[in-house]
């Protein structure tokens, strides 16, 4: 007990609160532009927090992790681009909630439901941490692979129309990550000799080319066909979701929270996969699967509580083992090294008060974070009434200074560009864009771990499927490819029927 | 459903197409590693198969669709509006990437931003030329630039700054 | 690993938007004295690597009086990055956060230069990787390791960051000289402990600091380091050279590079700004944290290092056969 209150009593300090203010802030702006990421937002506040006190370290740098992974929720409910890879399901139903006028609502229940997701995610950690790292240490390349394929096989249920179309767009995708250095003997493959080709795409450069892209030149065809849709300032209304609205979804909170959890838990996978097997799972589950992608309330809560639920638990390995399962993480093992804070099982029995403040400082980060975004629900909201055109232009330059900024290099804005153009045209050929950033999202992890698999059993393919882990997985993804596969079959059928009658 | 027709055999045929350049590329661009199970080829050279499968699966549904599959609206084809959208857009892309390489981000982006409103967009109110592209700019470059340390690009020939 | 600049000034941040008016440079006087503007700091890699970095560059901006920053030009294994400063103005504001990553990437084919095309400006410290296994093995040093290899007929598997990379090379002289034959598993770095734990991997070498809270828990040991001398690490261990595997000496050098004609008095001032930083108690306290060991090294003694650590890396190579560079 004493160790709790004086870990309060330090969580609550000025420092600690004026750290995690501001980590909250520049994590939500980082956030909320598409390229910058919480990652780079914590690279940069790393050096600021060298010289203060542990506490007010360890609040500066959770409070701009967690700032980081809601801001992308922001951009995705008012421009339809996420602002980072995570927030890409959040698109799906998010942006057309913004067209129906909701957008308040949209970014009010993504906001809670990132914030019930992490706290949730904290609980299981507080609960669980040794078996969940336990976990987190029996996932080797094998089960990661199976997880990936797992993860590719929503594809299934984001493809819309076509499940041909839906695929084609996850392998497009996946080949476009193939440019580049390969991950593994550095060979370089399609860079035509040249050393600025090796950079290859990132996977952030590429979602901005893909998701801004093709809206702005929409945008911009739509203004000169005078059909442009104004929002009138009356139209957008700022109001919160309602108790009740929230209660519906207490099962879909947990849902995807535990998701979130579990694929947080596993090193190198994260945010977006969670994200969207949580939306997937919603679908599933839901009584009403139809709605989903036209607005429904339910596909943007299960990607932002799946995704913000990733944060603690991706802190599990972290704290437990001393592992980070991400760059983000990463960071944020540097910040609390630099401090004297080595995670890890002794640090539980050394210094319980630390883990007790991180714990309390994680909570703190996820309050302070939901009341920045619910206040500014307002200011976001207005952004709406600018002209689409006049917001189209602005778009683009954050779009170059968004890819610019990720590894300081004009060659990816170029990138961006080049992407985006491809992407305008797959998306007039009826290729859906989603299932193309899963692609881009999970292909280097399927190949990264698919192939050190294979190094690893020294060429036996027997290796994917040795462990019931991997099993578990390949059998899910299997029946969801099965699912799908029959429901498309019952309405070929049915369609003939018709067409005969 | 005529369009969604034409549209999946033309989609089909140039990925198809695509898919078949991207195989070959592979096989004498990158090399194999003989003996063993995976190597650099290998993901890209499946990729590549899967979408020549795919797309061929794609055109054949097509070619033989007797009745329309999906309830799906044809999308309406490119008018030169559309034209002028993807024009303007990539137009500015381009332009602005010179620009921010030979002046940097705060010029690069005023000079950018007013002759796209005024030329693409036909604006004409000062108001609107000169103060959206010096405010946005110099917004984002407080903001952004001196606030968040966040690098924007440098010019080449002049830079602000 | 995506990362952007960082500002070495904690006053930024906190400023606000009426400090940031201040911050514009004023122009200066033509025959002011070096450095007059921000001096900018490529990094080729994010993790500890990075955080190093910007401890670095911290605390030169507190000593050379103006701000130091690090801009990451992550990709290509480093060759990015290196390539963006050879092509830039000679003039002292463009300089590398350096590693014998130069020498890897050369040799792999991916750099069309080498490290001769920079010039060396200091040393600032090196780092010492170990190399582990898991505490159950029930090898508690070297040569039980070397036995049970032999016995086994097996090919042991060894955990590296990536073929290719430093800590491949440095695994296989150690593998070579004990005579065991190995399979070497690329993974991202980090991940070294998890897999060892998990035990999908027989014996991981990598930085020591991943290591020290699970050798405290006592799940894994630490059996040597590649260093011919002992240094302090956040392990006691003893050199891989005593335990067996003769002769043994690789260790990863960090410094800083500055492009090929910048002029001598300009690399002198960041060579005094440097050695100030990295003698500082600060700097040794960040290095015991991180598992990093500060050294330094003049630009001269450590241009002579450089050439000698690249021959080396370029013979190993060879010897792996992923010299591409070797007509």
């Amino acid at each position: 007990m004493d160790i709790f209150l004086t870990a309060l009593a330090a969580s609550l300090s000025w420092q600690a609160l004026l750290g995690t203010f501001f980590g909250a802030l520049v994590g939500l702006i980082f956030g909320a532009i598409p390229g910058l990421t919480y990652s780079m937002a914590l690279a940069m506040v790393l050096p600021i927090t060298f010289s203060m006190s542990h506490t007010a370290a360890i609040a500066m740098l959770l409070g701009t992790y967690i700032g980081g992974m809601t801001g992308g929720a922001v951009s995705a409910i008012l421009i339809g681009v996420p602002g980072t890879p995570s927030a890409a399901a959040t698109v799906l139903d998010g942006e057309v909630m913004a067209k129906q006028g909701k957008a308040s609502i949209a970014i009010g229940i993504a906001t809670i439901a990132g914030c019930v997701g992490g706290i949730l995610s904290l609980i299981v950690m507080l609960v669980s941490v040794d078996a969940l790292a336990r976990v987190a240490i029996s996932f080797g390349p094998a089960e990661i692979t199976a997880l990936v394929v797992f993860g590719l096989s929503t594809i299934c249920g984001l493809a819309g129309g076509s499940l041909v179309k839906g695929l084609i767009g996850g392998v497009i995708g996946l080949m476009l990550m193939n440019i580049g250095q390969d991950p593994i003997d550095g060979v370089p493959r399609f860079t035509f000799g040249t050393t600025a080709m090796l950079q290859g795409v990132d996977l952030l450069v590429a979602m901005i080319g893909l998701f801004a892209v093709p809206h702005v030149v929409t945008v911009f065809a739509t203004y000169w066909r005078g059909k442009e849709m104004r929002i009138e300032a009356g139209n957008v209304r700022t109001e919160l979701p309602s108790w009740r609205l929230l209660l519906s979804q207490r099962w879909n909170f947990l849902r995807s929270a535990a998701i979130g959890t579990v694929v947080g838990a596993i090193p190198g996978t994260g945010g977006p996969i969670a994200a969207f097997l949580a939306y997937d799972q919603a679908k599933r589950w839901s009584k009403h699967p139809e709605t989903f992608g036209k607005g429904e309330v339910s596909g943007v809560v299960a990607p932002e509580a799946s995704n913000h639920a990733v944060t603690g638990g991706a802190m599990i390995p972290l704290i437990g083992l001393g592992i980070p399962g991400d760059p983000a993480t990463a960071i944020i093992l540097g910040g609390l090294l630099i401090h004297g804070i080595q995670p890890g099982p002794l640090l539980f029995m050394e210094k319980p008060d630390v883990i007790m403040s991180i714990y309390l400082l994680f909570v703190l980060a996820y309050v302070v974070t939901a009341l920045i975004q619910l206040f500014g629900v307002r200011a976001f909201v207005k952004a709406l009434r600018v002209p689409p055109h006049l917001m189209a232009v602005g778009i683009l330059v954050m779009c170059v200074i968004g890819s610019f900024a990720i590894r300081n290099s004009l060659f990816d804005v170029g990138v961006m560009g080049l992407v985006g153009f491809v992407a305008y045209w797959l998306i007039k050929g009826g290729i859906p864009a989603t299932p193309i950033l899963l692609g881009l999202v999970l292909g280097p992890t399927l190949e990264r771990e698919a192939r050190t698999a294979m190094i690893m059993s020294e060429g036996s393919p027997a290796v994917f499927v040795e462990s019931y882990t991997a099993l578990l997985f390949w059998a899910l993804a299997l029946v969801i490819l099965g699912s799908q596969l029959i429901t498309m079959m019952r309405s070929r059928n049915q369609g003939s029927k018709k067409a005969a009658a | 459903m005529a369009a969604d027709r034409a549209r999946d055999l033309l989609t089909g045929t140039l990925l198809f197409v695509i898919a078949l350049v991207w195989i070959g590329f592979i096989l004498t661009t990158i090399p194999d590693s003989p003996g063993s199970p995976s190597s650099a080829r290998t993901f890209p050279l499946a990729s590549g198969i899967a979408l020549a499968v795919l797309s061929a699966v794609l055109l054949a549904g097509a070619i033989f669709r007797t009745s329309p599959l999906q309830a799906k609206k044809a999308a309406p084809a490119l008018d030169a509006l559309d034209w002028r959208g993807i024009a303007a857009t990539f137009g500015f892309l381009a332009v602005y990437i010179l620009l921010l390489k030979l002046t940097g981000f705060l010029i690069g982006t005023v000079v950018a931003l007013a002759a796209f409103l005024y030329l693409m967009l036909g604006k004409r109110s000062p108001w609107l030329l000169i103060g959206y592209p010096v405010g946005f700019a110099v917004a984002v470059w407080l903001i952004l630039g001196k606030l968040l340390a966040v690098y924007l690009p440098q010019g080449e020939l002049i830079n602000l700054f | 690993m995506r990362l952007t600049r960082t500002t070495a000034t904690t006053f930024r941040l906190f400023g606000a938007a009426a400090a940031a008016g201040l911050l514009l440079s004023l122009p200066s006087p033509a025959h002011a004295e070096f450095p007059e503007k921000t001096i900018e700091m490529t990094t080729l890699f994010g993790g500890p690597a990075q955080t190093i970095s910007q401890v670095l560059a911290d605390l030169m901006s507190k000593n050379i009086g103006q701000p130091v920053i690090t801009v990451s030009r992550p990709g290509g294994g480093g060759a990015i990055g290196y390539t963006f400063l050879q092509s830039a103005a000679p003039d002292g504001y463009s300089i590398v956060f350096s590693s014998n990553s130069i020498s890897t990437v050369y040799y792999q084919g991916n750099l069309p230069f080498n490290y001769s095309a920079l010039a060396p400006v200091a040393q600032i410290g090196m780092e010492v990787p170990v190399l582990a296994v898991r505490a159950d093995s029930g090898w508690k040093d070297l040569k039980a390791l070397q036995d049970a290899g032999k016995a086994s007929g097996k090919k042991l598997r060894v955990g590296v960051s990536g073929l290719g990379t430093f800590t491949h090379l440095a695994s296989a002289a150690l593998f070579n000289r004990l005579g065991l034959q190995v399979v070497y598993i690329p993974y991202g770095e980090g991940r070294a402990p998890a897999e060892l734990l998990g035990g999908r991997i027989d014996a991981a070498l990598q930085w020591a600091s991943q290591f020290a809270p699970h050798v405290k828990a006592g799940t894994i040991n630490v059996l040597c380091m590649t260093s011919k001398e002992k240094v302090d690490l956040p392990v006691d261990t003893v050199t891989c050279d005593s335990a067996g595997a003769k002769g043994l000496d690789l260790t990863i050098w960090r410094g800083i590079h500055a492009p090929k004609d910048t002029p001598p008095a300009v690399i002198a001032k960041l060579e005094a700004s440097i050695k100030q930083a990295v003698e500082s108690p600060d700097f040794k306290k960040a290095g015991d944290n991180l598992g990093f060991s500060p050294l330094f090294k003049s630009a001269k003694d450590f241009g002579a290092m450089v050439a000698e650590n690249d021959k080396e890396i370029g013979e190993l190579m060879t010897e792996l056969g992923i010299n591409k560079k070797k007509k």
